[in-house]
């Protein structure tokens, strides 16, 4: 027999965690969605340090941010019912709809308040997905992995935009680059991306 | 010919993640959420795409107000009637009981300043305002004859905001009485438009707002404390 290897177990254990918490999101998300208040606030206390975090990385005011969650959970009970279960990880519709309604709530304000595309650290930053514990558990790997592929330059367009909700137009102007050289990269690193994830599924 | 059906899946794919990516111009996104609702393979794309992705747009947990919770079910379920009110949290019976005893007070000052001669004052209504997820907790006593309303905060959480008072007639659509004090004691006139609506029955509610341009039309903030007047 080969040697016993603890973080196999380890990480064993945690996807198995994964696939519990999971399943008891799914349900929870589902019974929600039939009207079930109690439900309801098992997603809530689930998933709202989460949410929460996904509301702040785009409002950099924490009041502005309370707002865009309160607002994104009641969108959360008012469309629980067209969760479906086998389309999306349950956590993956959650943060998707909190991300639209947060960026929708930000590009009624009118401003352009994101961070800079040349700090250093939105760049090739996978740190926040292996903090939240997600890469380890192998919920996400491909993603990791696949991000990886891409160029930092890349890498930063596609989180400026999916986290900080920047246009083709808005990134364009921010690096001083024409429109169509912005969204042939982007396309690009897309395609890129999509045959990665494929190949990984 | 299949190398364009290539081609037109791997476009129909990079659109689908400009789509979910938010790259897309309000009328190409508008036009890419038509074909959501028409085209199921593009759908399915968008889906993929949303699943993939969405890991990027976490970031390290944080605990948001406690206060939130609260906030959001003031918002998703309507105001508690005496019948929906389920088991009475700490804060509510402390509120009922503040009420009973304020009650108690005040209508012995009633009979001591009864006079024979002048026909007997219309019986004062109360309501012992609260929350169950403990945000605020209010006595309010009128007297129908001053047209006066008295208040008593117990415990108000309106995060350095403005509170409102509403009052809501059984069935109706809630009416502004104005801001209100949450920390003093305080006395408000009632207008005489809406003495009406100050019955048995009706509902007080207090609201989180932005003080310009009160009394507002409607209410726009959470409720922090409602509760169903009575008879004294």
């Amino acid at each position: 027999m080969s040697e016993h290897d603890p973080s196999a177990d380890a990480t064993h254990f945690a996807a198995t965690r994964a696939d519990q918490n999971r399943a008891r999101l799914t349900q929870a998300l589902v019974r929600a969605g039939a009207g079930d208040r109690t439900a309801f606030a098992e997603v809530y206390r689930a998933t709202s340090a989460k949410l929460f975090g996904v509301c702040l990385r785009i409002f950099a005011d924490r009041t502005e941010a309370e707002d865009a969650l309160q607002d994104a959970y009641i969108t959360i009970w008012n469309k629980a019912a067209t969760f479906v279960p086998g389309r999306a990880s349950p956590i993956s519709w959650l943060v998707t709809l909190t991300r639209n309604r947060a960026i929708d709530r930000f590009r009624a304000r009118g401003k352009m308040a994101f961070a800079a595309l040349d700090d250093a650290s939105e760049v090739a930053d996978d740190a926040p997905l292996a903090e939240a514990g997600l890469i380890e558990a192998g919920e996400y790997k491909a993603l990791g992995l696949c991000i990886e592929t891409l160029e930092p330059r890349d890498i930063g367009f596609i989180r400026a935009a999916f986290v900080g909700g920047a246009t083709y137009a808005e990134l364009a102007a921010r690096e001083n680059s024409p429109l169509g050289t912005v969204k042939s990269r982007i396309r690009r690193a897309l395609l890129s991306l999509r045959a990665c994830l494929e190949a990984n599924a | 010919m299949s190398e364009d059906l290539l081609r037109d899946a791997a476009n129909d794919s990079v659109t689908a993640a400009e789509y979910v990516l938010r790259l897309l111009t309000p009328s190409e996104h508008a036009a890419a959420t038509a074909r959501l609702a028409a085209d199921p393979k593009f759908a399915a794309e968008v889906y993929a795409w949303e699943d993939q992705l969405a890991p990027l747009a976490l970031a390290a947990d944080e605990a948001p107000s406690p206060l939130l919770w609260g906030q959001i079910e003031s918002v998703i379920a309507p105001l508690p009637t005496q019948e929906n009110r389920g088991g009475a949290p700490r804060l509510w019976q402390g509120a009922t009981a503040l009420c009973a005893s304020l009650a108690a007070v005040f209508g012995v000052m009633l009979m001591n300043r009864a006079d024979p001669a002048v026909p007997s004052p219309s019986a004062p209504l109360i309501a012992a305002l609260g929350s169950e997820a403990g945000t605020g907790a209010m006595t309010a006593r009128f007297d129908p004859d001053r047209a006066m309303l008295q208040l008593t905060p117990v415990t108000m959480l309106t995060q350095d905001k403005a509170a409102e008072l509403w009052v809501i007639p059984a069935g109706g659509k809630p009416y502004s009485l104005g801001l209100i004090d949450v920390v003093r004691p305080s006395e408000m006139h009632v207008h005489r438009d809406m003495m009406p609506m100050m019955t048995k029955g009706a509902m007080l509610a207090v609201t989180i707002e932005t003080p310009g341009g009160a009394p507002h039309p409607a209410p726009n903030g959470p409720v922090v404390a409602s509760g169903q007047i009575v008879a004294l």
